[in-house]
């Protein structure tokens, strides 16, 4: 952004007297990542870092809101004590354990209990998601991000619940095709799709999808971005 | 609510002003990428990370 930029951005925030935390996405690489196609667009990550919602910021309900909030840390980590600074790192590397026995170790003027009771709240959510997750049909989701949470629970008795969810997906006989599918949408949506030609083919894969996996999560998911697509191509986008 | 909005501008959405499309959902269910926001103003975070932990309000906006 130029410095043109930024001094009219200052004066735009001041002029409507927005009180919010605002920054800049230089190169726009996060709005790429959301593939932001208008403005206003919103996302709302929930306090264990998911991305729970995406679409115009009026869409956004009370109901979105305190289920992101749920077992939110009670202060912003800006305003821990400097004797915080081992939970951060490891809050950060979502190393979980480290970060409970760093948080044991202070004091409860630099918020000890807080922080570590919100830490094992993180934990439970990040457990009952994933469990959540694999209810819904969602086995990709869960081959995912169960895997990731398996490594960040190291050392932690939770870490059993989510080998017992993975061991599960393991012995699902019909996980495997669904997640083949699964894989073949999120490629879809990964790819540019520009052009009609492109739109079309995309188009017919999905419905292809669809019939394949009528029934299960896959198939809701060609279904949606089928009518997203076909949506797209009523609006000439 | 312990909800922290952080508004992000940038010239891709600038460049995006003639345009009154939704953004498409593209990512909900999935973990937020890393995130590098530069110039963070009206809050005490240094960095996107220090929000780890909360909840966040991402909303991309242009100020014509």
């Amino acid at each position: 952004m130029t410095d043109e930029g930024e001094a009219e951005t200052v004066k735009w925030v001041e002029e409507k007297g927005a009180k919010y935390a605002y920054g800049y996405d230089r190169g726009g690489k996060l709005a790429s990542y959301f593939k932001v196609s208008g403005i206003p667009a919103a996302v709302l990550v929930d306090a264990k870092g998911i991305v729970v919602w995406q679409g115009h910021p009026a869409g956004i309900t009370d109901a979105l809101i305190e289920k992101a909030v749920a077992g939110a840390l009670p202060k912003p980590q800006w305003e821990w004590p400097a004797s915080t600074k081992a939970v951060k790192a490891a809050l950060l590397k979502r190393q979980y354990k480290t970060a409970l026995d760093e948080a044991a170790k202070l004091t409860e003027a630099d918020g000890g209990p807080g922080i570590s009771a919100s830490i094992r709240s993180i934990v439970e959510s990040r457990v009952a998601g994933l469990k959540a997750t694999y209810a819904s049909g969602d086995f990709l989701g869960t081959e995912t991000s169960g895997a990731a949470l398996a490594k960040e629970l190291a050392g932690m008795p939770e870490k059993a619940a989510v080998e017992a969810v993975l061991a599960e997906l393991a012995a699902n006989k019909d996980a495997g095709a669904v997640i083949k599918a699964q894989k073949q949408i999120a490629k879809l949506r990964a790819s540019e799709l520009s052009k009609r030609k492109e739109l079309e083919a995309a188009m017919a894969d999905l419905a292809k999808l669809s019939k394949a996996q009528a029934g299960n999560f896959a198939g809701k998911q060609a279904d949606e971005f089928l009518n997203e697509l076909k949506e797209r191509m009523r609006a000439g986008r | 609510m312990r909800l922290q909005c952080a508004f992000l501008a940038g010239l891709l959405a600038l460049s995006m002003a003639s345009t009154s499309a939704p953004a498409r959902a593209q990512a909900p269910g999935t973990p937020l990428p890393p995130v590098k926001l530069e110039g963070l103003a009206q809050t005490g975070a240094k960095t996107f990370d220090d929000f780890m932990g909360r909840a966040v309000l991402l909303e991309f906006f242009a100020y014509w």
